[in-house]
């Protein structure tokens, strides 16, 4: 069974929409622009805007949704535009989203309410916000996506996880098509633990953090359209990840690992941000790269000095590790 | 501002209604399901801002239901028991 | 679609009925039930919702109350599996597990304190970052396979326990640790109760007189086992995953959608999965969280699907413990297929005639070796596993 990326959708520091993330990957980095965070202090961080989302859904459609579920909506509607699809009906739909933090904005907001007005003054809009699966469950509102749906938090691992619950869908067949996709927000509560990471027992990373989404539409399906590339493996476990062949390139996230040592290694974090999705946006870029082939930016070329015919994203956080391998269907 | 703006002010602002003014919003016409087209989540949020704003604590949700009719409604509804 | 029986090796479970499944057992089949207003925290509300605390139980400082219960229930399963960690380091073991509070960034004292610009240490937060629950059972059991953490909110343990077996089925694991794991806390309370859905007296599932939810907390796991590994230990299963079904109603964020369609379909998917004709199946163990919704739209899937087979649920002991929820309704589920019985749904009273069907009253004898466990949540997701006694309906 050939399972293939059909779509990507992605909102970032970098813009909006593949085109912007193409030209990022090429430049090689996003100038940050600034987090204010409650203590006065700004840091720097790539932010998203997910007003072109309006493009897609009527603005009236769009009152319960919050940052973060704007976002997800708007990188799952590009991901189905890309993929020639959002016309069709998604009935059978499959969504899986994985979130670092989830709502924090909601929860924040939640807490907020009872700090102004005492517990009786819970609001029940901020409550139903702050679940962790409400993004997920707006995509399937949306979208009259009526098949299996799932999310998954985990901070740093959450989209090699989801990934693989997502591959195994489609091998198992339980779907034919699944809407993949990663969201996070820099909210004030995550932008202060960004500000005083140093106080935390596991510090976050050199930053700067981003926000955004990233969706792919994997299909086990004969589609209309040539896809992006094939998703070869998609595994998560713990301790050091499995070897890695010595073709390709490789696309870091998080800590090192030696299966990545040796090989053509690239930390795309200066296109997007630190951030729990960043294994997706690494997905979605090495999608378009293996597309492009040897019409891509100079600088992805593999240790013959040739476009890459494959690319693992490699993500290590705790004592975990996700692999994804992603192969070129260009013959 | 006279209570039937307050109130229709509080409900874009509490209700994320985007893009509706209040002159938008016609005191007779029916809040929920048509109309404004609210729905059960602002019914519950309506209660909160009732105890929010007005100091009114609605025993059941079948209390408010006659007063979540229309803004003419809410607004009586809420005076009455300011009244008391 | 996924075939084949998956093999349940252990049951562990700890809930306001009890810190063992078999204490959840003989306390449900005894009737007893004991909410209360909560001890841990307070709140200014001027009716004392009531709870269903997990009793005498402490975390240790360093992680959330939700992962403690984990690793307790963990632990149990794991004994009752013949399982020690000597094996485990062996084998590819990876942890499934469903949670909602246990992943909330949502500590209220540091959120305050941040509000109100004091300077809050970072503890709060660690501890949180400490706590993932799947990660948290791969830390402390050195396990070395794939780790998920659900977040399907009222179905994520039902979920879990279906995606964990998928594990098995595919081959990517010997063992799975499948359960779900969730505390009381106030800022859920409150929620609850500010989309009045909460009871203000004990609930009471399926009945007329419903008025809501209350709330519970706890954890359960159950391992799940590759039948490669079953043989080479020559170890026993005591049940068998032989179906899972899911979807989405695509309808509103809080309410289900009143047809039933969406929980419809994850029943066919689950019976077609398994093989099992509804004639076969001996019991439901529902949602039954006692809310008017709720309660509505389940009785009348089920008199439509399964007419005549008897259902109960158990949240009248539990509470809704919400992400644990369908991880400790499975493990009740299998107790109850080995006892041939199952309790009186605790709580219900007087038939709702809008619902075309009524719960148990009495502790009844089933009869057949497959039942089925369901869960429906917040979003719109319905899950429901197909569970029996043999491999085979």
């Amino acid at each position: 069974m050939r399972i293939a990326v059909q779509g990507v959708g992605v909102v970032g520091g970098f813009g909006c929409g593949v085109q912007d993330l193409a030209q990022a990957l090429a430049r090689g980095s996003t100038p940050a622009g600034v987090l204010q965070v409650p203590t006065g202090r700004e840091i720097p961080a790539l932010r998203a805007d997910p007003s072109p989302l309006d493009r897609f859904v009527p603005r009236r459609n769009q009152r319960r949704l919050d940052f973060l579920s704007r976002m997800t909506a708007l990188g799952a509607h590009l991901a189905l535009e890309d993929a020639g699809v959002l016309a069709e009906d998604h009935g059978a739909l499959a969504v899986v989203v994985a979130s670092g933090y989830g709502a924090t904005g909601a929860t924040m907001a939640l807490i907020d309410s009872i700090i102004e007005g005492g517990d009786a003054c819970t609001s029940p809009i901020h409550f139903a916000g702050s679940l962790h699966n409400t993004p997920a469950a707006h995509l399937s509102i949306l979208l009259g996506a009526k098949g299996p749906n799932l999310s998954v938090s985990q901070f740093q691992l959450s989209v090699p996880s989801a990934l693989m619950a997502a591959r195994l869908w489609l091998e198992q067949g339980r779907a034919e098509r699944v809407l993949f996709g990663a969201v996070d927000e820099l909210s004030e509560l995550i932008g202060h633990l960004w500000a005083r990471q140093g106080e935390l027992e596991r510090p976050w990373g050199p930053g700067p953090p981003g926000e955004g989404a990233a969706f792919l539409l994997l299909s086990s399906r004969e589609e209309a359209r040539e896809p992006y590339c094939i998703l070869e493996q998609a595994v998560t476990g713990q301790g050091p990840a499995p070897g890695l062949a010595p073709a390709g390139l490789v696309f870091l996230s998080g800590g090192e690992d030696p299966a990545a040592s040796g090989l053509p290694t690239h930390r795309l974090a200066p296109v997007y941000g630190h951030m729990p999705p960043a294994p997706a946006f690494d997905l979605a870029a090495a999608a378009i790269l293996l597309r492009q082939g040897a019409d891509g930016p100079p600088g992805f070329r593999d240790a013959q000095g040739a476009a890459p015919e494959s690319i693992a994203c490699l993500t290590r956080a705790d004592e975990g590790f996700g692999l994804a391998r992603l192969r070129s269907c260009r013959r | 501002m006279d209570l039937k703006e307050q109130l229709k002010t509080l409900l874009i602002a509490e209700l994320n209604l985007e893009d509706v003014r209040p002159e938008d919003i016609v005191d007779g016409d029916p809040l929920f399901v048509e109309g404004l087209g609210l729905d059960s989540l602002d019914a519950v949020e309506l209660v909160m801002l009732l105890q929010k704003h007005f100091g009114i604590e609605l025993k059941s949700m079948d209390e408010g239901r006659p007063a979540f009719a229309s803004i003419n409604s809410l607004a009586a509804f809420i005076e009455a028991r300011q009244r008391t | 679609m996924t075939r084949g029986a998956v093999p349940i090796t252990g049951l562990g479970c700890v809930s306001a009925a009890g810190p063992t499944l078999d204490a959840c057992m003989a306390s449900m089949f005894r009737g007893h039930r004991a909410p209360a207003p909560p001890r841990r925290f307070s709140t200014s509300h001027s009716v004392r919702y009531p709870v269903f605390e997990v009793p005498d139980f402490q975390a240790p400082a360093a992680i959330l109350r939700t992962a403690a219960l984990l690793l307790q229930a963990a632990g149990e399963a794991l004994a009752d599996a013949g399982l020690d960690r000597e094996l485990l380091a062996s084998l590819r073991v990876g942890a499934c597990i469903g949670t909602t509070v246990g992943s909330a960034m949502n500590d209220e004292a540091f959120c305050r304190a941040f509000r109100t610009g004091a300077d809050p240490s970072m503890g709060p937060m660690d501890r949180i970052l400490a706590s993932n629950p799947a990660a948290v059972l791969a830390r402390e059991l050195g396990l070395t396979g794939p780790c998920q953490t659900i977040v399907n909110a009222c179905s994520s343990g039902t979920d879990a326990v279906g995606l964990g077996a998928s594990w098995i089925e595919a081959g990517l694991c010997d063992l799975v640790l499948a359960g779900g794991a969730d505390e009381l806390g106030r800022i859920t309370y409150n929620g609850f109760i500010s989309m009045r859905i909460y009871a203000p007296g004990p609930c009471r599932p399926f009945d007329r007189d419903r008025e809501g939810l209350n709330l519970g907390e706890g954890a359960a796991v159950l391992v799940l086992e590759s039948p490669g590994l079953l043989e080479r230990r020559r170890a026993r299963a005591r049940a068998f995953v032989l179906g899972y079904g899911s979807s989405c109603d695509a309808y509103h964020p809080t309410a289900p959608s009143p047809d039933g369609a969406g929980l419809e379909r994850a029943l066919q998917e689950a019976m077609a999965a398994g093989g099992i004709d509804p004639s076969q199946v001996a019991f439901v163990n529902a949602h039954g969280t006692s809310t008017a919704d709720n309660d509505r739209v389940e009785a009348q899937v089920l008199a439509r699907k399964l007419p005549g087979v008897p259902f109960l649920s158990t949240k009248g002991f539990t509470g809704h413990t919400l992400g644990a929820a369908g991880a400790m309704e499975a493990a009740f589920t299998v107790a109850c297929l080995e006892q041939g019985r199952i309790p009186a749904s605790a709580g219900f009273a007087t038939q709702d005639p809008d619902l075309g069907a009524a719960p148990v009253r009495e502790n009844t004898k089933t009869r057949g070796t497959v039942a089925l466990s369901q869960s429906l949540a917040f979003g719109g997701n319905n899950a429901v596993l197909a569970l029996g006694l043999g491999a085979r309906p």
